[in-house]
């Protein structure tokens, strides 16, 4: 891997999943980089395939054409596994659901994806997290303890933890009221710039686009505009 | 440090082991079924054990039928050890009042038993019971039925055929007495001299002799034996040691072990099915907490692990709870029910079997939870986003494992059994149903995919559950199939039971049976029962002639024992009933040849010497 290859390179990414009534088209051929420290927000209509985006290049889920380069690693030489230890410590996902894991308390939560990358002193790294998104007296509980914005604050402290350098947000103030969007996507671009980690930010809030570096509309499972160059200069 | 699955799987568990519970109760209900059957059964083994010299009289037991031991026999007997002589006959009994019963009279030498101790009520020591009274009447130990029967309180007197016995104590136990097996009559126990008395013991009387040797510092009776055999080679010599003292009840223990065993592997079968469905159950609850984790970068093998610790633990925990449950019921059983069980048992916990039930218990769980838990493993990450996703696997490590444990299955429940024979029929009887099964949800699933199309309504709806990608039919099929074949199987055991049982007392069996009706007061007996139930004809009221015996010649030659193959002497071995009715009753099922004519007068059918002869 090169140092200078940028975090994320999606070449000719197409994606098509069978479906009852016949293969569906969900991408058709997306060209993207993002560079390092780079904050891209992605918006289109629903169903324009911004999540499948995400999916396909965080390594979630495989393109059914194109390639994928992470890291400068190609995505496609890789399988579930190593795919799974790429992403260790390095890349991060924020979702409109949260997906804390139920069983765990805020500080088991944020400390897992440490634990899981063999980080040492995983526990004291999660508490100084949750202090840092406000929630330092709130360490043994549970989700379902927890509010939306309260667990979203979590996802946070989580996705930052491990200080990665590509995070993926996927309407991380979707399922929050206006107070605790404005809260949670504060939070989120102060700490994406202190950790200098690059974002790619799926919203349906031109607002929150609007904070963005550059700004990538979905259509039709194609890239209709991209700003690129346009905004503001990278962090 | 404890590692990383063990963390993980830990705090999963602290989601509770609610969707555990069929889990549990399944793998907990068949350890408990073949634990408490092996567990019964070793119990009765070792009590069997324990007192195999006492239930066999000795360590050495020798017996001949029809015939007494030659002075060669007598000799090598001396020679193995310490020998006691004893010999059993069937006789009528006779009271002063002309109360007449069969029993089992045996006849004892001094020194009788070599091992265990006799009870006896009325006299302080079966020596003292069977000593004569001053005009030489032998004295005897009876058993109560008898004292009853013949309306005799002990000091009273009674004929065995012509010879008077004393009835001077209530005869309670013999140690040797299971070893014996089934009385047809009240015992009667005396001095070995005064039975030769009464002449049962004779050339053509059915009698049995036999010896029973101590053999010195109870040293192991197979040398003894050896060397037995190579001096006696005289005919219809049945020598028994210490490890085969009760051979029917140990082959009864082995069946009973084997049955309830078998219920209880096969509700371990049908339970494993219900382990797979809660396994699966379960995991697809985990679904989004397993790809959240896999986006947090972990591998695979990680997420297997966390849930087969979990899985291992909850299985340790069901098979805990089954053994506890398992050895707590023959303890329990030895606690209400010591006193009347007829075979001696030493009620405890034993390990072995708790092992075995234990090992079933993993076995099975593991065989019906590694599949799903490799379906776990191989969870798309992408159901993140998309929550319809299944996961594909093909072959895996987990499905060896599976495999393995189900071998491992079969190769235990082989090694286990009586017969290798049963195991294997019953083994390939679960693999089949449970493939034919499996096919039949399948095209379940088909069917319901094809026909869902033409109907409407509710009816749709529910085929098009039923043809989905979650449909229970593939798993439900063979967990509700293979439970009712079980219940089947129960069924129908416990009616081909019930079916001998109504074989041997057809519904016409009769209320009351009177025997014994003395010759020449037959025509009273008649006039005294139609005085009660009222004139009756021979559907509700039949009298008629009965004798046991056994076979003593063939085809008009005397009867050789050694030229009948081992495996057909019990049919010369046991007592036959004979009896005659007069024409041929509606119902008789004759299988071959015809009914003697009315008024035949040809040579009796039943004849013995004593008798008047043919044609006198
Ligand atoms: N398993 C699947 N099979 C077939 N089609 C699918 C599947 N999953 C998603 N799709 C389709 O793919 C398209 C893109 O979905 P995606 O979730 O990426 O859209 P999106 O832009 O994130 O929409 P939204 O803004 O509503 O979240 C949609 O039309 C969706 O119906
Ligand atoms: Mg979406």
């Amino acid at each position: 891997m090169t140092v200078s290859a940028p975090p994320l390179q999606l070449t000719g990414v197409a994606l098509t999943l069978p479906s009852a009534a016949g293969p569906v088209a969900i991408l058709k051929g997306v060209d993207l980089t993002v560079g390092a420290g780079e904050r891209v927000a992605v918006t289109g209509p629903s169903g324009s395939g911004k999540s499948s985006l995400l999916a396909v290049a965080a390594g979630l889920e495989q393109p059914t054409s194109g390639q994928v380069r992470l890291f400068g690693q190609d995505l496609a030489r890789l399988n579930e596994d190593g795919r799974a230890r790429l992403r260790r410590g390095r890349v991060s996902l924020v979702f409109q659901s949260f997906h804390l894991l139920p069983n765990m308390t805020a500080e088991e939560n944020v400390a897992a994806p440490l634990e899981i990358a063999g980080a040492r002193g995983a526990a004291a790294t999660a508490r100084s997290w949750l202090d840092r998104v406000g929630l330092g007296a709130r360490l043994r509980h549970y989700p379902h303890q927890m509010s939306g914005g309260e667990q979203q604050r979590v996802a946070l402290a989580r996705a930052l933890a491990a200080r990665p350098a590509q995070l993926f947000a996927d309407e991380p103030t979707g399922n929050l009221d206006a107070a605790n969007a404005a809260t949670v996507a504060d939070m989120m671009f102060a700490l994406v710039a202190e950790v200098g980690a690059a974002l790619v930010l799926v919203t349906h809030d031109p607002a929150l686009a609007q904070r963005a570096d550059r700004r990538v509309v979905m259509g039709d499972g194609t890239i209709q505009s991209d700003d690129a160059g346009q905004g503001r200069p990278a962090a | 440090m404890i590692p990383l699955s063990v963390r993980f799987a830990l705090r999963e568990l602290r989601g509770g082991v609610r969707g555990f519970r069929i889990f549990l109760a399944c793998l907990a209900l068949g350890v408990m079924a073949i634990a408490a059957a092996s567990s019964t059964a070793e119990a009765f083994r070792r009590g069997l054990a324990a007192q195999s010299r006492e239930i066999l009289g000795g360590d050495i037991a020798v017996t001949a039928q029809q015939r007494g031991f030659s002075a060669a026999e007598r000799a090598a007997f001396a020679q193995a050890g310490k020998v006691v002589y004893s010999a059993g006959a069937r006789a009528m009994a006779q009271a002063p009042s002309g109360d007449r019963r069969l029993v089992e009279i045996r006849g004892v030498g001094s020194g009788y038993p070599l091992a265990g101790t006799i009870t006896v009520q009325g006299a302080a020591s079966l020596d003292q019971a069977l000593l004569p009274a001053a005009d030489g009447v032998a004295g005897a130990a009876v058993e109560p039925a008898l004292l009853d029967r013949l309306h005799l309180k002990l000091g009273d007197r009674f004929l065995v055929g012509d010879t008077p016995f004393i009835a001077r104590a209530v005869l309670i136990g013999e140690p040797d007495r299971i070893g014996r097996g089934f009385a047809l009559g009240p015992r009667v126990l005396t001095r070995l001299e005064a039975l030769r008395a009464t002449g049962l013991i004779a050339p053509g009387a059915l009698h049995a002799e036999s010896a029973r040797i101590a053999l010195p510092s109870r040293a192991d009776p197979a040398p003894a034996i050896r060397r037995l055999k190579a001096v006696l080679h005289g005919d219809g010599l049945l020598i028994r040691d210490r490890g085969d003292a009760a051979p029917g009840a140990r082959k009864l223990i082995d069946r009973l072990e084997y049955f309830l065993g078998f219920i209880g592997l096969a509700s371990l079968l049908a339970g494993g099915l219900g382990v797979f469905g809660a396994v699966q159950a379960y995991l697809e609850t985990r679904k989004s907490s397993i790809a959240a984790l896999k986006a947090l970068g972990a591998e695979g093998a990680l997420i297997r692990n966390v849930y087969l610790i979990q899985i291992a633990l909850l299985a340790g925990l069901g098979v805990i709870i089954g053994l506890g449950l398992g050895a707590a019921v023959p303890l329990l059983l030895g606690v209400f029910a010591a006193g009347s069980l007829p075979i001696p048992a030493l009620f405890a916990v034993y390990p072995l079997p708790l092992a075995k039930a234990a090992l079933f218990g993993l076995l099975s769980a593991a065989a019906f939870s590694l599949e799903p838990l490799a379906r776990a493993r191989a969870t798309p990450p992408a159901s993140l986003f998309r929550r319809d996703l299944g996961a594909r696997v093909g072959f895996s490590l987990e499905a060896v494992g599976a495999i393995l444990a189900a071998l491992g299955l079969a190769a235990l429940t082989v090694v286990t059994a009586p017969t290798p024979v049963m195991a294997g029929i019953m083994i390939a009887g679960v693999a089949v149903s449970l493939g034919l099964l499996w096919g039949l949800g399948r095209l379940a699933v088909r069917a319901a995919g094809r026909l869902r199309g033409r109907l409407r309504g509710a009816l749709r709806l529910g085929l098009a559950n039923l043809a989905g990608p979650r449909s229970a039919a593939r798993s439900a099929t063979p967990a509700i199939g293979l439970g009712i074949a079980l219940l089947t199987a129960v069924i129908l055991i416990q009616s081909s039971l019930l079916g001998q049982i109504r074989a041997v007392a057809p519904r016409t069996a009769p209320a009351v049976i009177f025997t014994e009706i003395p010759t020449g007061r037959d025509a009273a007996f008649d006039q005294a029962v139609s005085a009660v139930i009222g004139p009756a004809g021979p559907d509700r009221y039949l009298r008629f002639p009965f004798v046991t015996g056994r076979i003593t010649g063939l085809k008009g030659r005397p009867l050789d024992r050694k030229t009948i193959p081992q495996d057909q002497r019990w049919a010369y071995d046991n007592d036959i009933s004979l009896s005659a009715i007069g024409p041929e009753p509606k119902d008789a099922g004759l299988t071959e040849g015809a009914w003697w004519p009315a008024g035949y007068a040809g040579p009796p059918l039943v004849w013995r010497p004593g008798w008047p002869r043919p044609g006198a």
